[in-house]
Formats: structure tokens, sequence, C-alpha cells
């Protein structure tokens, strides 16, 4: 407990700095802006700056992303509450009391809601980050190579199931992006597998342009597809929160903020269906169930706490397992192992002092989304009249470069652009992409997991079924798949 | 290729190329390797598994979604024609600064048009994007640009 705080003060001391208070606070800008463009998401934001930050030291740049991420999950609530459209998939849920609160003349009322919840739902995360991450961290001590298998399998499975309408298509984009991470050299005998003769596929996919592609450029061309109308923006009243809303709606707060973590912990699930559970779990609760939809106060304080809450749950097993809670925490730990920051369970042992970093990072990221959310709401209110006209070459070209820069060879820039086609044919078929993302940063831990297991057992599978862990995630995927085929519906609601 | 039977098909046909291309791989018996530890064993799984999903969804029945509805392409073909065009005709072939000049240019004149104060603003942007993106890269993160 005490040293749990004596790390955080210590992460505190370290990034207290100018330089980084500066890149704290314009990393969240960027996030924030990022997030409430609709159509650019958070997990583009995260991809993207990480193109950009790869030559600065590893603190500071995971502090960028870190800020990014929060910020773009944040920002996603300026376009729902103001033009009834999600800014980022994370928001959606938002959409219905946001924007029925702006029709009545309470937009700036709503955005002050919807920075309360933001912030809440982070601190609430964070709190769990710090008390979950040394816990799970134990537990994760105990798995081997069988538990690892499944634990790679049931992210990409779970998250092809609840991020898109149709969880088939959603296993099938989870399986093409762990057949992508076998291309290259495999790591038992250096065998090239499908590089058909290409040196530069020798080392597999680079993970960066492939991500900066499947959410940058594919994103980039799915809001080109259309010309948009203009903006019409309701008016502002006063953003400033009220304190007695926070003391009204306080369980509505720790609720979500809890659905929020725990379903950010579940490997692949993300932000979305955490804002939707906790929507609906206050809507159960609430005695003011009348007003769900139609501008209600809780369910925006509840969407936004729960989607909020998700980031840093989303963070606890990228720290212990090396397994992404969602999509942009797959790009974040891209991230990380690129800035030779190796999470997984032996994080506790070796760099205990690193989770509490990023626990601090949260906390810049929190205090930066609220000076926004408070000061900036009319620049963030023109940021929505942008013009994708001017907006989309200018992100290209960073897309570009960005891939470039990871290694300074074209071949990673046609990769993107290979992803970026990819990811935009997909998604006009209602492919969903977090599982491809899953399947391409998890691939490489399933393939080495059940190698090495095959390898310890001699080949006997028994041993994936009937270790304790191993039987308990093998029997939950099962439960999981079975129950759609038995049971096979499209979900309405989700307009995402 | 809209309809899920056809999707579904066109995946069981791509798994069932991973499936043969992983059976033909070298399974490096010479060097001992057991067929559990063959280069081809995870990779051929997982094609097996896209056959198998591509066979689910082309047999089954899905009243309202069995047959998407027409794609709407609109500016797709032109964005993606100067996209590539950026990436793959211009980068590397003449300096990056002007490469992305000529590009951001070129793209924001084509989407304004027909407003021609707009237009007449494109190469501004144009020249800011491409001083900015060159310098940020080459002075501040020290990256030798194409």
């Amino acid at each position: 407990m005490f040293e749990g705080l004596i790390l955080f003060g210590r992460s505190i001391g370290g990034f207290l700095t100018a330089e980084s208070i500066l890149w704290a606070l314009g990393a969240s800008l960027v996030g924030v802006v990022i997030g409430a463009l609709p159509g650019l998401t958070a997990t583009m934001g995260v991809a993207l700056m990480t193109t950009l930050t790869l030559k600065m030291a590893p603190a500071q740049a995971l502090l960028v992303l870190v800020c990014t991420y929060v910020g773009a999950i944040y920002g996603g609530s300026r376009s729902a509450i103001l033009l009834n459209i999600p800014g980022t998939p994370a928001s959606a849920a938002s959409c219905l009391d946001g924007y029925a609160l702006a029709r009545q003349g309470r937009a700036g009322y709503a955005m002050g809601i919807a920075t309360t919840g933001s912030v809440m739902g982070t601190l609430i995360g964070m709190f769990f980050l710090a008390l979950f991450t040394p816990l799970l961290g134990n537990v994760a001590l105990k798995f081997g190579a069988y538990e690892f298998f499944w634990l790679a399998t049931f992210g990409v499975v779970i998250s092809g199931n609840l991020t898109g309408d149709d969880p088939l298509k959603g296993w099938m984009a989870g399986a093409l992006g762990l057949f992508l991470a076998t291309i290259g050299q495999e790591s038992v005998y250096a065998f090239e597998r499908f590089t058909f003769g290409t040196r530069e596929l020798a080392g597999g996919l680079s993970l960066v342009p492939a991500l900066v592609g499947a959410f940058g450029f594919a994103e980039l061309l799915m809001v080109m597809r259309e010309r948009r109308p203009p903006v019409t923006l309701s008016a502002l009243d006063s953003v400033i929160p009220r304190l007695r809303d926070l003391w009204k709606y306080r369980r509505t707060i720790v609720r979500s903020g809890c659905i929020g973590t725990f379903i950010g912990i579940i490997p692949g699930v993300g932000e979305d269906s955490a804002a939707w559970t906790s929507y609906a779990a206050a809507k159960r609760a609430s005695v003011e169930k009348a007003l769900f939809g139609k501008g209600s106060v809780e369910g925006l304080m509840a969407a936004e706490t729960g989607d909020n809450a998700c980031v840093p749950g989303a963070i606890i097993p990228v720290l212990t397992l090396q397994i992404p809670g969602s999509a942009p925490a797959a790009v974040l730990m891209a991230a990380m192992l690129i800035h030779g920051v190796r999470p997984g369970p032996l994080i506790m042992v070796e760099s205990p002092q690193f989770v509490y970093d990023v626990i601090t990072m949260m906390l810049f990221a929190v205090i930066g989304i609220l000076i926004y959310g408070l000061v900036l709401t009319r620049f963030l209110v023109q940021v929505l009249r942008a013009r994708y006209q001017v907006i989309v070459p200018i992100i290209f070209v960073l897309c570009a470069v960005g891939s470039f820069a990871i290694a300074a060879r074209l071949f990673d820039v046609w990769v993107m652009l290979a992803f970026g086609v990819l990811g935009f044919a997909l998604r006009l078929l209602n492919y969903p992409m977090a599982p491809l993302v899953l399947g391409l940063v998890l691939g490489d831990l399933l393939e080495k997991s059940l190698r090495r297991g095959l390898v310890l057992s001699d080949g006997d599978v028994t041993p994936f079924f009937t270790r304790p862990i191993s039987a308990f995630l093998c029997a939950l995927l099962v439960l999981i798949v079975l129950s759609r085929f038995i049971r096979w519906r499209p979900r309405a609601n989700r307009a995402v | 290729m809209r309809s899920d039977a056809a999707q579904g098909v066109a995946w069981a046909l791509g798994g069932g190329l991973i499936v043969y291309a992983s059976w033909a791989m070298d399974r490096l018996e010479r060097h001992g390797a057991a067929l559990y530890t063959a280069p081809g064993l995870v990779p051929g799984l997982l094609g097996l598994v896209l056959v198998v999903l591509g066979v689910a969804l082309a047999l089954r029945k899905r009243g309202i979604s069995a047959c998407s509805p027409a794609i709407r392409w609109g500016n797709t073909p032109l964005v993606l024609a100067l996209c590539l065009g950026y990436a793959i005709g211009l980068i590397g072939r003449m300096p990056f600064w002007l490469a992305t000049f000529v590009f951001v240019t070129a793209f924001i004149a084509i989407f304004e048009y027909p407003s021609r104060r707009r237009m007449a603003l494109a190469p501004l942007y144009g020249a800011a994007t491409s001083l900015a993106v060159s310098n940020l890269f080459e002075a501040v993160f020290l990256v030798r640009l194409p």
C-alpha cells in the first residue's frame, strides 16, 4: 500500500517538468480534436501519434500516447452532443441523451456533464488500475504457454463477438488478423512464410504501418466517401459542471466507473461496450427511466463515465498479461514494445515504477480534458466546423511519412496503403476492425504459446484442456461461441 | 460480392488456399522438426478456421442482412487515386516537400471546386503542410525523408 503511494509520488515528481506538462496538454488537445471529429477514432489517433513520437524518450512518448487516448475518448462526446454523430464509437451512447439535451437548449450543460463523467470515470479507472495491476500481475505469474494461448484466442474471439453487429464477421476479421501476423520468419526455425521472396516481408508485417493503414487511411477513405452537409450547431449555455449533479448522480458515477473498468479488463471488448453497458445499467437502476433517450442527465453521465473508465481498465491486461483490453490499447501496447517497455506478468517484479508512471500519465490527461472541457469549449465547437477537404490530405501525409519514419523504408508506406484499402473494404462489408487489430497484435503470442505448449508436452494437446485456468478459459470460449450459434440475432441499437 | 453467401465462398476459398500453402510448406523434418513444430501448423489451422467460418457465412440464413444494400462509393475512387498517386507515384520520385505540396494543393483544390475562394487557398495549405511536415521530421525527429 505505502510502497504504491511512494512509487506514485515518485512518478508524479518525475513528470512534473515543464516539458512533460506541455507534452501532456498538447497531446490531450490533439486527442480531443481527433475524438471530436466524426470518423476519426481514438485508435487512429494513437496509431498516428505512435509514428510521430518514435524519436522521443520512451516516458515522454508514452505520456503523449496515453494523453491522446484519454483525450480522444473524451472528445467524441462533443460531436455526439452537438451533432448527434458520435466522434468515436465509444460516444455512440452519449448521442441518445446528449443530443436531446442540446435540442432543449442545454448543450453547454450536457458538455459539462460529459466532462464531469469522463473525469470521474478516468479517476475511478485509475484507482482500479493501481489496485488490480499488482494483484493480476501475481495471478499472471501462474500462467504458462497453455493459458496464454487461450487468453490470446479469448481476446480475439470476444472482440469479434462484441465489437460489431455480426459476431461471425468479427471472428473472421480476427482470424485474418492472426493469419497476417504469421507472415514472415517464424520464431523457431526462422523459416520464411508467405513472403513470396520479398526481402522486406521476412521480418513480418510492420505493426504500426499496418495499424496506421487500417485505422488512419481507411478512416480517411470512409469520411471522404460522402460530402457532409454544413454543420449547424446549437447555442451554448454554461459548461461549468454543478457539484450537486456530482452528488446527485454519485451512485451512477461509481457504478458506471466500475462497469467501465471491468469491461476494459476483458480482453478485446473496448470503450463502446463499456458505454452501452453502463448506460443500460443506469437505466435499469434509475428512478427517472422515462427520461432516458429524451435528455436524461443520468444517462449521459453513465455513458461518459463508463467509456472513460474503460481506458485505464483496458490498460490493466496490457500491463499484466500483454493482452490489450481494446483496439486503442492494442496500439498503445505495440508502441510500448517499440519503445523497449516490456509489459507482462513480470512487470510488478521488473519495473513496478512503470505501472505508476502510466497512472500519472492518466492523471495528466485528466487535468488536460478538465481544462479543455471548461475553458476551450468554443474552440472545440469550432473544430466541428473543420473542413474534411482540408484535414484529410494533411492527415494522409502524416500517415505516409509516419509509416516511412519507423524504418526509413518505402515498403512500410505500401504496407500502410495495403492495410488502408483492406480496412476500407472490410468496413464497407460490415466487418469490425477491432478484432483484426487484436489478431495482428496477439498473433505472435498465440503462435509462440501454442508451439511452446506443444513442445513442452511433446505434442500432447491435453494440457491445453486439463490445466485449471486453461480449462476455464476454454470452457468460457466454447460457451461464448455456442451462445452465438444458438441465438443468432443482430443487435439493432449499436449505431456505431 | 456483397451478399453473405458470396463473401462466405470467397473467405472459404482464401482459407483453403492458406491451408494448401501451409500443408505444402517445408516441414523441416530433416532438421528433426516434429509435425507440431512445423512452420505451417499455425497458419494452416487459421486457414482451416477461415474455411469453417466462410462456409458458416455462406450457408446461414439471415433475413435482413443476407444481402447488404448497395455500396455508395461517392468520392472514394478519386480520393483513392489521389492518395495512391501521392504515396506510390510522387514520394521517392521527387523531393518530399514538392510531392507533399503538389498532393495537398491538388487534393484541396479538387474537393473545394467550385468555390474559387477556397480553391485559391489550396496552395497556401499545401505550402504550409509541406514546410511544417518536412521540418518536423527532418529537423526535430531527424528522419531522412524520401
